[in-house]
């Protein structure tokens, strides 16, 4: 078990030594910090125009009109930054033939791959900890409700965790980055807009599609809804893939 | 191995996912699945029958023995998680963390759901993908995760005009609620008007309406312009069950009615019509009177007696012209804070009509309110024969006037309920479909045969707090965003190379 957070501390190490996690990092904020004060400039303008006209009073202004946009549209950030994250994870190892010396050493695959999920997740939970600035702000300047800001972050967390699976599997399978990251983002993508089908594929075939769709289990973390259904979804969904990787890891021993 | 050979092993594998392809576009194309099907598995057979060798080493090595045992491990941990994630979709539980609890549903509606005996069926007809289709589809989901009897589906009217049409749907944003062999609709998106309606629909008896026949009244079975065959529809649309009532024949109001429309009778009542209806009422009775200018004399001193003053006058509006219509056709856009008419935005035309107002002089239990006026640009005119129309002062009643009221009498042990109105044209079939004049109708019916029951679920509010940021607070936080953040992240890595770079 210790292996795990050794594992994890070397990686991080790593990933804060090159330029890649501040490069990341730095322009997740700005894009982030952009769609932020837009939303935030919209609430504050229409503030003004209902108090003036009184009738859009309570029709849909909340905070949650700032937090929740600014965050979904995270999502498709992520889609984009996710892969760049964990591109080096194992591409990196087998680049540099260090990979072999990781297949002999005593470590437990699976505590291998987990430490390394641990830290890519620790670096995306990092940069959500960064973004934490603008509940702050929101709470300076009115009164947002604590409770959707909670849920908020738990879903990211748990929909970050899911694309950074995705990303260690298909580190997993080259000892290209680039590879593994643009698969990584064509995979994510996919499951992205699988939901979109839903839609014109009828009833029956649209429900599973849209269960499927990874963006669609945030949806109610936005609104201030924690749903079972949702926590079991992203948690099968890290499982799965990181299961994946080992066993396709595990097959490269054998070559 | 030859080219033949690995072109056929292809080509094999290629009809396979043909003929896949084809049973999923149109799976009735049996003839077409078969053959590639056929040919697919011919080629394959050709494939492994020339390379019997290499497809036994192949099998032999490790590598493949070990590939197709993680293949198994996948496809067994798929179908694990797809259990798990199936019975957890069955059994999900929710916490609302909002402060408001918006996205749960009341006390009152979880009792309801729990002691549901039927399916329900609810279709709802909104464009797609516009705010109240949103709106209905969050709350419909909260409402499915309580029960599994309730499923739900949502339909465009524009790309399926035909399901629209067989619903008899002539609006966007209603719902249809079905049960067995009931049937009724909803309007309102809020929780109280669904469950109410999950109530009704599922419900064995449905209730009765009877129109009153014998003096010139509208004829329910009248599919011309003046009928009500339209009203009659709409009423069954919503779950009702409509008759008519010749009182002079049968003497009394029907023990088993549950609201009796008097729509527009032209012809003076018998007194012991008069009685019959009387006595109906004060056993907690419910009506809609509609009675037009000019007719119906004794009407006046019959419904005075329930605190009503019927005007002898016709209501002229001078906007009406603006709306295509005539001086005689007022419209009315002001509507009473009632719960027949709360969420009401629609205007309303009344061909023809004269005031009903709450009488100045009425008894102490009778509550009179006034539910929808005509605007100022209206006014009553007493002086019907002559051709100008004008207002005169002191003669003529200014506007806005009252044209509606609902009357609830606590006289008798039982409550009374009556919606008057001062014109019955107004839902006939030529105007039923006109702007809000049929929903105002249906609107009527259903709060005067509303359960005793009903269930009152406040919506829950959520709380807006306006926001007010001054130009300084804008910059500083655009500032702080953009800028101070990123950059600081930015320094952090800039420093750490910098270090690393002096060692």
């Amino acid at each position: 078990m210790k292996n795990i957070f050794y594992i994890t501390k070397k990686e991080l190490g790593s990933y804060f030594s090159s330029p890649i996690a501040y490069i990341v990092i730095t322009v997740f904020l700005v894009i982030f910090g952009y769609f932020f004060v837009f939303y935030l400039n919209e609430f504050n303008f229409r503030s003004m125009q209902a108090m003036r006209f009184r009738g859009m009073l309570d029709q849909m202004n909340l905070n949650e009109m700032v937090i929740a946009p600014s965050y979904a549209n995270t999502g498709v950030i992520l889609l984009f930054i996710a892969p760049l994250i964990t591109m080096r994870l194992f591409a990196e190892e087998k680049k540099s033939r260090t990979f072999e010396l990781i297949m002999t050493s005593p470590v437990y695959l699976t505590e291998m791959i987990m430490g390394k999920f641990l830290a890519a997740f620790i670096v995306l939970a990092l940069m959500f900890l960064l973004s934490a600035y603008s509940p702050v702000i929101l709470f300076m300047v009115g009164t947002p409700e604590i409770g959707p800001v909670i849920s908020t972050y738990i879903g990211i967390l748990l929909m970050g965790g899911a694309f950074i699976a995705i990303g260690v599997f298909c580190s997993s399978i080259t000892e290209n980055q680039i590879v593994a990251a643009v698969v990584s983002f064509g995979i994510l993508l996919l499951f992205w807009i699988i939901g979109w089908m839903s839609q014109t594929l009828g009833a029956e075939v649209g429900q599973v599609l849209s269960y499927i769709s990874i963006i669609e289990h945030l949806e109610n973390f936005l609104k201030g809804i924690i749903e079972t259904g949702d926590i079991v979804y992203y948690l099968s969904f890290i499982g799965f893939w990181l299961f994946a990787t080992h066993r396709v890891i595990e097959s490269q021993r054998w070559k | 191995m030859n080219k033949f050979t690995k072109t056929s092993g292809w080509l094999g594998i290629l009809f396979l996912i043909v003929s896949l392809f084809i049973y999923i576009i149109s799976p009735n194309k049996d003839i077409h699945i078969y053959t590639a099907l056929g040919v697919g598995a011919t080629l394959l057979i050709v494939f492994f029958t020339f390379s019997r060798k290499m497809v036994k080493n192949v099998l032999e090595l490790r590598q493949t023995k070990h590939g197709a045992n993680s293949i198994l491990m996948i496809v067994i941990a798929i179908a694990i998680l797809t259990l798990i994630n199936s019975i957890s979709s069955r059994h999900k539980k929710r916490f609302d963390l909002t402060e408001a609890g918006i996205h749960s549903i009341s006390e009152q509606t979880k009792n309801v759901l729990k002691n549901l005996k039927n399916d329900i069926k609810i279709t709802g007809f909104f464009q797609s993908e516009s705010m109240n289709m949103v709106k209905m589809k969050d709350l419909l989901e909260i409402y499915k995760n309580e029960s599994k009897r309730i499923t739900s589906e949502f339909i465009d009217p524009d790309k399926n005009p035909g399901v629209t049409k067989q619903y008899g749907i002539k609006n966007y944003g209603i719902t249809v609620l079905e049960s067995g062999k009931n049937e009724t609709k909803v309007r309102d998106i809020t929780e109280e008007a669904i469950t109410n309606a999950i109530i009704k629909v599922t419900k064995d008896e449905k209730k009765k309406i009877y129109f009153l026949e014998g003096h010139g009244e509208h004829n329910i079975k009248d599919e011309e312009k003046g009928g009500y065959s339209q009203a009659k529809l709409a009423l069954e649309g919503e779950g009702f069950e409509v008759g008519k009532l010749l009182m002079m024949q049968e003497g009394k109001v029907p023990e088993d009615a549950d609201l009796l429309i008097v729509s527009g009778p032209e012809k003076p009542f018998l007194a012991q019509e008069k009685d019959a209806i009387a006595d109906y009422l004060n056993k907690g009775g419910a009506a809609f009177f509609m009675v037009d200018p000019n007719f119906a004399p004794g009407m006046d001193t019959f419904l005075k007696r329930w605190g009503v003053d019927i005007g002898d006058n016709i209501i002229i509006d001078t906007i009406s012209k603006i709306f295509g219509g005539d001086f005689t056709v007022p419209v009315v856009t002001d509507y009473a804070e009632h719960d027949i008419t709360k969420e009401f935005s629609l205007a309303t035309f009344f061909p023809m009509a004269r005031s009903v107002e709450p009488a100045e002089d009425r008894k102490e239990n009778i509550t009179v309110d006034t539910l929808i006026r005509t605007g100022e640009s209206s006014w009553g005119e007493t002086d019907t024969k002559s051709r100008k129309v004008k207002f005169d002062k002191g003669k003529d009643k200014a506007g806005p006037v009252s044209i509606g009221v609902v009357v609830v009498s606590e006289l008798n042990e039982e409550k009374t309920h009556l919606v008057i109105f001062g014109d019955s044209d107004f839902a006939n079939n030529y105007y039923f479909s006109f702007s809000g004049n049929g929903d105002l109708f249906l609107n009527a019916v259903n709060w005067l045969t509303r359960e005793e029951n009903f269930i009152t679920i406040r919506p829950k509010k959520r709380q807006f707090v306006p926001i007010n940021i001054t130009r300084a607070q804008g910059s500083s936080i655009f500032l702080f965003s953009l800028v101070i953040m990123p950059a600081a992240v930015l320094i952090a890595g800039v420093s750490r190379w910098w270090k690393r770079r002096r060692l």
